[in-house]
């Protein structure tokens, strides 16, 4: 019976202090700062990983006639609370493919080929995917200086607790 | 002005300048972070003002017994104004004005000012020191 009391008794504590714990856990300033830029990190290198896909993938047809080719790939970022850093990050919200119509190709002997001749190829350009790199490797590497910059700045605050 | 002068705490200074160029820092990360986010709008944080070193601090409730729960964490009460900024020239068409440049720009000189706080404030303490020290 006593233990029974105890238990529920730490659950009820355990509810209250629920609201000072999130508090704890939340972060401002340059902590936020440094959090931000590595959720960001995160989600740029996601990208150049779909990207990548994308270039991998820029000649991947079906293999019998009638099978569709690789599509395209697409991801979108969006702001969201992220509990665990106690702060708002960008993440990658949503994967989706590209709905641009396949390129054709004329070549009777492929195996994918219709009865005309034609093969459906990937909705893939090169060039875009390219400039997409480009600048997603701008932005990963501004984030990275984000984050050395954040870095050093909580080193030289706690230098100054130090002395 | 030199009454004006005079009441201003030179520790306090610094305290509301080095929390000022924290929020900075999280704001230009956030920007940075959303560079490439659809419809993202750059934000600005509004520079330092006389107003900001005046604002007295908030009270807090005291905690006069062991079994009391602490208030909110006591924090410097500075509110800086985040300004948004609307302007187009850097208007991409997926509707994002965050400029990386102008950004990654803000960011080293945030990180100047930062460090020269630092500074000043370690300079104080070996002051404070030594005054003591004799």
């Amino acid at each position: 019976m006593g233990t029974n009391r105890y238990y529920i008794l730490s659950i009820f504590v355990a509810i209250l202090a629920l609201p000072l714990i999130s508090q704890a856990t939340n972060k401002i300033g340059v902590e936020a700062a440094r959090e931000k830029s590595s959720a960001a990190l995160r989600a740029n290198a996601e990208r150049m990983n779909i990207i990548a896909e994308n270039i991998a993938n820029k000649d991947t047809t079906g293999i019998r006639p009638g099978e569709a080719p690789y599509r395209r790939k697409i991801l979108f970022f969006g702001n969201q609370y992220d509990k665990s850093v106690g702060t708002n990050v960008v993440k990658v919200k949503r994967y989706d493919t590209d709905k641009k119509a396949f390129k054709i190709k004329y070549e009777p002997g492929h195996p994918a080929a219709n009865e005309e001749g034609y093969v459906e190829y990937p909705n893939v350009d090169e060039v875009i995917e390219m400039l997409d790199a480009k600048e997603t490797k701008r932005i990963y590497e501004a984030n990275l200086d984000a984050y050395k910059i954040s870095q050093a700045m909580i080193q030289k605050t706690y230098e100054i607790i130090r002395k | 002005m030199v009454d004006k002068v005079n009441n201003i705490n030179v520790t306090q200074l610094l305290n509301t300048a080095m929390h000022h160029a924290s929020v900075k820092q999280e704001i230009i990360a956030q920007n940075l972070a959303e560079a490439n986010v659809p419809g993202a709008f750059a934000k600005t944080l509004a520079n330092l003002d006389e107003k900001n070193f005046r604002r007295p601090a908030r009270i807090s409730l005291a905690v006069t017994s062991n079994i009391h729960l602490a208030g909110s964490p006591s924090m410097p009460n500075h509110s800086f104004r985040v300004e948004v900024d609307r302007d187009l020239s850097n208007m991409t068409p997926s509707g994002n004005n965050i400029s990386v440049i102008e950004q990654t720009e803000a960011l080293s000189r945030n990180n100047i000012d930062y460090s020269i706080y630092v500074d000043i404030y370690n300079k104080l303490r070996d002051l404070e020191r030594k005054a003591i020290e004799g």
